[in-house]
């Protein structure tokens, strides 16, 4: 309980702390400074990842003309909130502006954009534990079953079983990441002389299918290659 | 600290390197697999290529390393690369060898000669100029002409050696960068550590071969220019009559021909501009298409009219 | 016209380039700078300027000066021709007029320059004409007079003009004959004209080489040029043989056009493809390169009517035909494309017919298939038409005018609608099913970006999802030990139900054990009273099992009866009953008991109930 508590603590000074950069940064963005906004909103997003504070990085970083940071941070902010028109907007505007696509998406990565994940983690739980409790605590208490605890019970495991691929989704979309910056040579191999297979733009997306080291193997569109860590960016880390 | 370069001896070795990569793959194949598995599996490249590797068929056996390497087969790669890098490092062996210079043009002595020749050419237009002695003027003239020329020739020979040597460079950057890769990949890889110092000592002693050829060259060059400029005083000096006819030299220059600072295109002979209406413009552009790709037929009988027309009668 | 669009470093070139073969005869210049710069790289430039021959720039200028003819009547016209071997553009001055003597009157003709090829060099060869008459006769001296070239002086020499009152017996001036087709023409329409150069005596003609036509207000097509040798009728009137140089010229200003020529004459040299016909000698030897000229034309060109312009006017000028039009399928399914071509044939000016733009309708989408196809007089445009839906029965009418110059009136000349069978494709669902959405339901979306969020909004306390965090996983524990649990305790439970004797003994031995740690405190605190309360309290606990029976009902018999029977009259079971004997007294004697020498009891009594519990 103490532990909780002690945790409850410092959750509510990092909010405090994160509330208060969020804020001096948009003090900077009304006053041009976006160099200095970008800094507090990262240094928000630090302490107290939120989806509005990633939408104003991404338009932060967006006047400082570094496309790929900014597609990243509102591809962040829909991430946390799929509902976040605004960030979905501005995304669309980046890459029509930056002639970029979006990231391919599956029908069950779709399908996990409905809702946020944490959302869907808590669904998936509930309706297990309720099939599982439905099914045990009459046997355990030496009880009979009724029918609705039977149809409870048909209906958690229905919906346990249609959030089985969304988690998929967001298992696979976890690996969707951004290139940060402009020319980024795509290694051939996962070393620091590698040879080049070509060069990516900011802003590209790619899926980082294995990591060796410092090195992630991106997969684009149309390449793939190694990518050291500061040069790709997960949209879920 | 690298030794003096001495090119022929770095050669030798980079060529003993090749060639011992090549007995090392094949030694490496004969233990992997006796007989070339058929199959387009990361290993069954990784084996085509070093068997092409050891019958010399450089561009194939890039080809199929490459892919290998491209594999992404974490087992492979560093053996891939590693007879990448060998295969890169005979290339630009043999492309050592096809740019040696049979005429020996591009030899820093020779550019050297060529750049005191052109000082001495200069000297003597100056001399020349100065006894305003006609058979003089020309003598120096005809002497210039022909070390302009010989230094064309020169700076022609020496654009072409930079050339190729910048295409061995880059295969040999690219060598060590595989020696490297390799190396990291495969931390206990010593050979490949080895060959990639060896071969990064090569690009050092080529690049100081590089610096001093183009150094040469640089040098040949503004002399011949100072040539040229004592040249075209001493042709503004002579009569017109008594200018040596072909003098070379004078249009031949290495430089391409541009616009220089303060030339401005000249202005039409005849005809004015004209103002047309916008109508008038929309369909000139809308009907009139330039094209030449519909000649007039020959002779009268292909001329069709799809009217009588009024006018006169052809 | 020519001249301006040729001049400064961009002319030059493409001067160099018509002289080192590499392009056709000039024409229309621009066309040559617009379609070589174009589809040439840098590169390819560059190589074609260097492999140009080398141009002999430090040849001696040789200036010549001659009349043509040296000899003519009073009140005829000779050309004072200035011949130099430089470049145009080296002559930096000249002077305005020329020391001519009073009686000849010179006016400025035309300038040209050509190149000639000699010694694997390109030799520049500069004229220029001067138009001379003479009223009175004599000998008349042109004196030498001094020009600039490259800002060194030249000198002119002098040439004499001999001019004789009657017939001086040589052959006339040669000069140029400029025929157009029509005098009269409109905006764009393009015309004919002819470049007539006589033969001399004896049926002599020469080839002409850089043929040019100066003026404003029209362009030439380069490819609309032929020549030819052949018996033609002059404009002055009559019938000769003669070198014709035909082209073709559109005007694009409107009023007088003022039209002249000029040409070198190139003697046997032959510059292009060129048709002789019937009975002419051609001059051998080297030829003599002489800049002729014509004497300018009038053209009367007219703007197009605004009245009465159709649709689909693009600027054709001429008299057009089209066939019928042909479907590749006249039955087809919706989204299926099916192309539509058409041939339109007229004279030379269909070169110059632009394609009509392809229908955009909702029942059609269209687009043009490939470029025209040009075939002689006629021209083939293609186009692919999409039917969007099966609600057409017929390919949309493409509007297409142009403008007759021979009736003065525009005329339809669209592409009709053809009959074809749509048939419903397989997207014509949705087609049908999808609604119109109201004119404020989709709006545009604004192109910028978003404010600024005001809030951070919704937050977490990290971006990794929920399910892949640690705490997570642990937290999914719970109700998985909570069943678990759950389970155990109801196994546990039957299975004290099923043995109730276990039961007992496991609930006497916790007893047990918390009895004597009260008679361990009575003990050390020397407290005999709760020492033997405590004591017995022990013994009963540990007895009770056995009966079983409750233990306070358990009297010091019933203790002594679980002692083994050799023990029951021995030493413990002294301690036994003098316990009891103890705890009878305080509960039943008048008297205060008396408890001395009941502590000392305690080691014996502890072992005694350690043998008892283990017995449970």
């Amino acid at each position: 309980m103490l532990l909780l508590l002690w945790g409850a603590h410092l959750r509510a000074d990092n909010y405090a702390a994160a509330e208060q950069s969020f804020q001096a940064g948009v003090k900077a963005y009304g006053s041009g400074d976006f160099s200095g906004a970008a800094r507090d909103f990262q240094e928000s997003a630090g302490k107290q990842p939120a989806a509005g504070t990633y939408q104003n990085l991404g338009n932060a970083e967006w006047q400082l003309g570094r496309m790929g940071p900014a597609i990243l941070a509102w591809e962040r902010a829909l991430w946390l909130s799929p509902g976040a028109t605004e960030a979905r907007d501005n995304l669309e505007f980046a890459r029509t502006t930056g002639q970029l696509e979006a990231p391919e998406l599956a029908w069950y990565e779709v399908v996990s954009t409905w809702i946020p994940s944490g959302w869907w983690a808590v669904l998936t739980a509930f309706s297990l534990w309720l099939v599982a409790d439905l099914l045990a605590l009459p046997g355990i208490f030496q009880r009979r079953r009724t029918g609705w605890q039977q149809s409870l019970a048909a209906l958690g495991l229905t919906l346990f079983l249609l959030t089985l691929p969304a988690h998929y989704g967001w298992h696979t979309r976890s690996r969707i990441g951004i290139v940060l910056e402009a020319n980024t040579p795509l290694r051939l191999t996962p070393t620091e002389q590698a040879q080049e297979v070509t060069r990516v733009g900011a802003g590209e997306p790619g899926r980082c299918e294995r990591t060796l080291g410092d090195y992630c193997y991106i997969r684009f569109r149309n390449a793939a290659g190694w990518l050291t860590r500061e040069e790709f960016a997960l949209v879920a880390q | 600290m690298l030794k003096p370069f001495n090119h022929d001896c770095h050669r030798a070795a980079l060529g003993w390197i090749a060639w011992l990569c090549v007995l090392g793959a094949a030694a490496l194949r004969a233990e992997t697999s006796a007989p070339l598995p058929a199959g387009d599996s990361p290993r069954d490249w990784y084996n085509a290529g070093t068997a092409q590797l050891h019958a010399g068929k450089l561009p194939e056996a890039e080809e199929l390393l490459q892919n290998s390497v491209a594999s992404q087969v974490a087992a492979l790669q560093p053996l891939a690369l590693y007879n990448l890098g060998c295969v890169r490092v005979a290339q630009g062996v043999d492309l050592l060898k096809k740019s040696k210079d049979a005429t020996g043009r591009s030899d820093p002595a020779h550019v050297a000669t060529l750049t005191q020749l052109a000082g001495e050419a200069s000297r003597r237009i100056d001399e020349a100029m100065a006894s305003e002695n006609e058979q003089k003027m020309v003598a120096a003239y005809l002497l210039g002409g022909g070390v302009r020329r010989e230094i064309n020739a020169a700076t022609k020979a020496v654009r072409q050696a930079l050339e190729s040597k910048k295409d061995i460079l880059a295969k040999w950057q690219r060598a060590a960068a595989d020696f490297r890769s390799a190396a990291e990949l495969q931390a206990v890889d010593t050979n490949a550590t080895y060959n990639a110092a060896a071969t990064e000592r090569a690009i050092a002693a080529l690049i100081d071969k590089l610096n001093q050829l183009q150094q040469a060259g640089l040098k040949m060059n503004g002399a011949g220019k100072q040539l040229g400029e004592k040249m075209k005083q001493l042709r503004g000096t002579m009569p017109m009559p008594n200018m040596p006819p072909g003098v070379p030299g004078d249009d031949d220059d290495q430089e391409l021909p541009g616009l220089q600072p303060g030339e401005q295109e000249g202005a039409g002979k005849s005809g004015e501009e004209m103002k047309i209406s916008p109508e008038q413009a929309e369909q000139l552009l809308a009907g009139f298409k330039l094209s030449g790709e519909h000649r007039l037929p020959l002779g009268d009988d292909g001329t069709a009219k799809p009217k009588d027309r009024k006018g006169k009668d052809w | 016209m020519s001249g301006s669009w040729l001049g400064g470093r961009a002319g030059s070139l493409v001067r160099m380039m018509v002289v080192a073969g590499l392009l056709g005869p000039v024409g229309l210049v621009g066309s040559v700078r617009a379609q070589s710069f174009d589809k040439m790289t840098g590169d390819q430039l560059m190589s074609l300027m260097l492999s140009a021959p080398r141009l002999a720039t430090d040849q001696p200028v040789d200036p010549a000066a001659t009349f043509d003819p040296p000899v003519i009547s009073a009140g005829t016209k000779a050309m004072y021709r200035v011949t130099l071997h430089t470049l145009d553009e080296a002559i930096t001055r000249w002077p305005d007029t020329l020391p001519a003597p009073p009686p000849l009157d010179m006016v400025r003709g035309a300038q040209g320059m050509m190149f000639i090829m000699g010694a694997g060099k390109m030799q520049p060869l500069t004229v220029v004409n001067y138009h001379v008459t003479a009223a009175t006769p004599g000998n008349y001296v042109m004196p030498a007079y001094t020009i600039e070239i490259y800002g060194r002086p030249v000198t002119i020499p002098e040439a004499r003009l001999q001019v004789v009152a009657g017939d001086p017996g040589l052959p006339p001036l040669r000069e140029l004959l400029l025929a157009p087709e029509q005098t009269n023409v409109y905006v764009g329409q393009s015309v004919r004209l002819r470049v007539l150069s006589p033969a001399g005596p004896n049926r002599s003609v020469q080839m002409l080489s850089q043929v040019q036509l100066n003026g404003d207000g029209f362009i030439t097509g380069k490819g609309d040029v032929r020549q030819q040798i052949t018996m033609a009728q002059l404009p002055g009137g009559g019938q000769s043989m003669a070198f014709i140089y035909d082209t073709r010229l559109t005007p694009f200003a409107q009023g007088p056009l003022k039209i002249s020529a000029q040409a070198f004459t190139a003697g046997n040299q032959f510059g292009g493809q060129i048709v002789i016909q019937g009975g002419v000698t051609i001059p051998g030897g080297a030829p003599q390169f002489d800049l002729l000229e014509a004497d300018p034309v009038t053209l009367n060109v007219q703007p197009l009517p605004v009245a009465g312009r159709l649709p689909g006017f693009q600027g054709a000028v001429g008299s057009f035909l089209r066939d019928t039009p042909q479907l590749s399928a006249t039955n087809v399914t919706a989204g299926t494309p099916v192309k539509l071509s058409v041939t339109y044939r007229g004279g030379l000016e269909i070169a110059h017919l632009s394609m009509p733009p392809a229908p955009d309708t909702p029942a059609w989408q269209g687009f043009p298939t490939g470029n025209p196809i040009f075939a002689g007089n006629s021209v083939t445009f293609t186009y692919t038409l999409i039917p969007q839906t099966d609600q057409t029965a017929a390919t949309p009418e493409i509007p297409f005018s142009y403008f007759d110059p021979d009736i003065g009136q525009y005329q339809d000349l669209s592409i009709p609608a053809m009959p074809i069978k749509v048939l419903p494709g397989p997207a014509m669902g949705t087609n049908d099913c999808l609604p119109m959405l109201p004119a404020d339901s989709a709006p545009e979306k604004v192109r910028h970006l978003s404010a600024l969020a005001t809030t951070p909004g919704v937050a977490a306390s990290s971006l990794v999802p929920l399910q892949a965090r640690g705490w997570f996983v642990l937290v999914e524990l719970g109700p998985v030990l909570g069943l678990l649990g759950l389970w155990l305790a109801s196994r546990r439970r039957q299975f004290w139900e099923q043995h109730p004797d276990l039961r007992r003994r496991r609930e006497a031995r916790r007893a047990l054990m918390r009895e004597r740690q009260t008679l361990q405190h009575a003990a050390l605190a020397g407290d005999a009273r709760a020492f033997v309360s405590s004591g017995i309290q022990s013994l009963r606990l540990a007895c009770a099992p056995h009966f079983p029976a409750e233990p306070r009902a358990l009297v010091c018999g019933d203790v002594l009866q679980v002692l083994p029977p050799q023990e029951r009259d021995g030493e413990r079971g002294q301690i036994v009953r003098r316990l009891f004997q103890a705890i009878d007294a305080l509960e039943f004697a008048d008297t205060p008991a008396r408890f001395t020498g009941l502590l000392e009891l305690q080691p014996q009594l502890d072992q005694l109930l350690t043998e008892l519990e283990a017995r449970l």
